[in-house]
């Protein structure tokens, strides 16, 4: 199988790629540890709107992303002494900021009512950008963020960041059998929420 | 139909949870011919591939865009940060003197530096205890001297919140399966020592206000302490944690901890196994090291678990090579030889000692089996080349001298 980490064309033709390689941030990290604290920004800047992205789409509010990417940056910071420097830094981030995520939302779960997964959530907050997409692909959004967190975050990671089975276990802390059956009931659900949408789109193929 | 011979063939259930496979790409060829037979066959199973491959694609479009943060965010952003960063650094210098952290600094000091940071921790802790037992002044009593019995207890034994909050940060630092060792609280003291920075960790709680809180790890890092560079191994480290942790502390540690080793040494038996299946060298980090799994595991387990706590490449080379040497026959000898080629590539590029590039190069050409192996031929190439660049313009520098 071709090198899946650094540019990978998946199912529908999309790319992805890693940023470039690590001899830059293993530089501009021993510069932090040795004491120079604005060293860091280059990190901040080189990986921000990478976090910014995975984070936005997991947890949906611009707000709570911010809270997350500074929450991210700082335990990055705290901690990077311990950091193994022969690893790659994004992969890492990547994990804090989607763990950060998780929790947050897992958080803000215990506060409100459970949903009923059946009722789409209103859709009075969504902005135009959504008013451009098609019917089908509005629907497909709003099912998304129907599903439970955990699902929708492995079913995100592996579609918006395109890992691996084992780099999602890795990340999320998980065994492949779990990411495995995560996403199984994820597309099932949406599958079964879509359910009009499909009958119509393949009535008109 | 029937008069075909009965086929191993592919059912439903097996199907259905290949096509999932399929549209990750983590379905080897083999079993996509497979695939593809079933569903030329199975409108069932076709359909269902249909519906769910048009919502993939749906959905990469739908993730094409997001809203995007408001006008200036990506510039105001880092500055926020690094602001941030700084009104913490200056937090803790201006942290008072009579704070355990401080009065440790100030001792270690004194003491001419040979001594850990955490005993002199401790002891200024202890310092602070007495004192404030003997002073009894009520705006000491509200300092958070962790040597105060009430709010030790307090802190050790963790409200649930509280320690999950902690397992989850670390969670999130390293994974859990890492996480799991070596600290105190996770692994009973007669099993293996855990250093004694992480057990000191243990015992504090973190504020992420700008409140006092000590953090162990990051005084040391702000305070830029070094970790002492005595002797590492188990043995030593094991004196040191008998001679300076508080028994208290260690009790409530413990109780936390045993009911979830027992759950955990399942699922970490599971990580390792699948970790071990794979040829990558980053899923050393998936190790579970409570339970080794073949000849070599458990020294495995310490060395890695040194080499965390290392503090410098050549320490971390050091822990890596006296494991290669004790331990020729270890079945985890491949991913020990992954780690320390590593180790020599990110160590030869901050140091400009000759012996070690050519200590590195001698290792890489010795090894390059397994190292091309663990890193691909492509990469292995490079990074030989670049060894021996280096060692050629070292060379020709020194001639000139």
């Amino acid at each position: 199988m071709d090198d899946r980490k650094h540019t990978a064309i998946n199912e529908t033709g999309h790319h992805r790629t890693m940023p470039l390689p690590d001899r830059d941030d293993r530089e501009t990290i021993r510069k932090t540890l040795k004491g120079d604290q604005r060293a860091f920004e280059r990190i901040v800047l080189k990986y921000q709107r990478m976090l910014y992205a995975v984070v936005i789409r997991i947890v949906r509010s611009h707000d709570d992303t911010d809270d997350i990417l500074q929450e991210c940056f700082l335990r990055a910071y705290r901690h990077l002494a311990e950091f193994d420097l022969s690893r790659p830094l994004y992969p890492w981030l990547r994990q804090i900021a989607a763990n950060q995520a998780i929790s947050l939302l897992r958080r803000q779960a215990r506060l409100q009512p459970v949903e009923n997964p059946d009722i789409f959530p209103s859709t009075e907050n969504e902005t135009s950008r959504y008013a451009e997409r098609d019917e089908f692909d509005q629907a497909l959004q709003r099912a998304i963020d129907t599903l439970p967190v955990e699902q929708r975050t492995v079913l995100l990671l592996r579609v918006h960041e395109n890992m691996s089975y084992q780099e999602l276990s890795q990340t999320l802390g998980i065994e492949i059998g779990t990411v495995m059956s995560r996403l199984a009931r994820a597309r099932a659900k949406l599958r079964n929420l879509m359910r009009p949408h499909l009958a119509e789109r393949r009535t008109s193929a | 139909m029937s008069n075909q011979p009965k086929q191993r063939g592919t059912d439903c259930g097996t199907a259905a949870e290949w096509i999932h496979l399929h549209l990750d790409n983590e379905l080897d060829a083999g079993r996509q011919q497979e695939l593809q037979a079933h569903l030329d066959k199975c409108p069932t199973c076709r359909s269902s591939f249909e519906e769910l491959r048009l919502l993939l694609a749906a959905q990469n479009r739908v993730e094409a865009t997001f809203d995007a943060p408001p006008a200036g965010y990506f510039e105001e952003f880092p500055q926020r940060l690094m602001a941030r960063i700084a009104a913490e650094e200056r937090h803790v210098r201006n942290v008072p003197m009579w704070q355990p952290v401080r009065l440790a600094k100030w001792l270690r000091k004194m003491l001419g530096g040979r001594v850990k940071y955490a005993v002199s921790f401790a002891v200024a802790a202890a310092l602070i205890f007495i004192i404030t037992r003997q002073l009894q002044q009520p705006e000491l009593s509200t300092t958070q001297a962790f040597s105060e019995q009430p709010e030790a207890r307090q802190y050790a034994e963790a409200s649930k919140s509280r320690a999950e909050l902690e397992q989850s940060e670390r969670d999130s630092l390293v994974g859990p399966s890492l996480s799991h060792f070596p600290l105190a609280e996770k692994i009973p003291a007669s099993e293996s020592p855990a250093p004694l920075e992480s057990q000191m960790k243990e015992y504090f709680v973190k504020d992420d206000s700008f409140n006092y809180a000590p953090r162990q790890l990051d005084e040391m890092q702000s305070l830029q302490l070094p970790v002492a560079t005595a002797d590492l191994t188990p043995d030593a480290l094991s004196k040191s944690s008998a001679a300076a942790t508080s028994q208290e502390a260690a009790g409530a540690g413990a109780a936390l901890s045993a009911k979830k080793v027992e759950s955990s040494k399942a699922s970490l038996r599971k990580k390792q196994t699948a970790a071990l299946s794979s040829a990558n060298v980053d899923e050393t980090y998936a190790f579970s090291l409570s339970m080794p799994l073949a000849a070599g595991g458990e020294e495995f387990a310490s060395t890695l678990k040194l080499a965390q706590v290392a503090r410098s490449d050549s320490e971390r080379i050091a822990v890596w090579q006296k494991y290669l040497e004790t331990a020729p026959e270890s079945s985890y000898r491949d991913l020990a030889i992954g780690r320390l080629a590593r180790n020599y590539i990110t160590a030869v590029d901050s140091s400009s000692s000759t012996k070690l590039i050519e200590e590195a190069l001698l290792f890489f050409n010795k090894n390059n089996g397994l190292i091309e192996a663990e890193m691909g031929k492509k990469v292995y190439a490079e990074e030989v080349n670049r060894l021996e660049e280096l060692l050629q313009r070292k060379s020709l520098l020194e001639q000139e001298e």
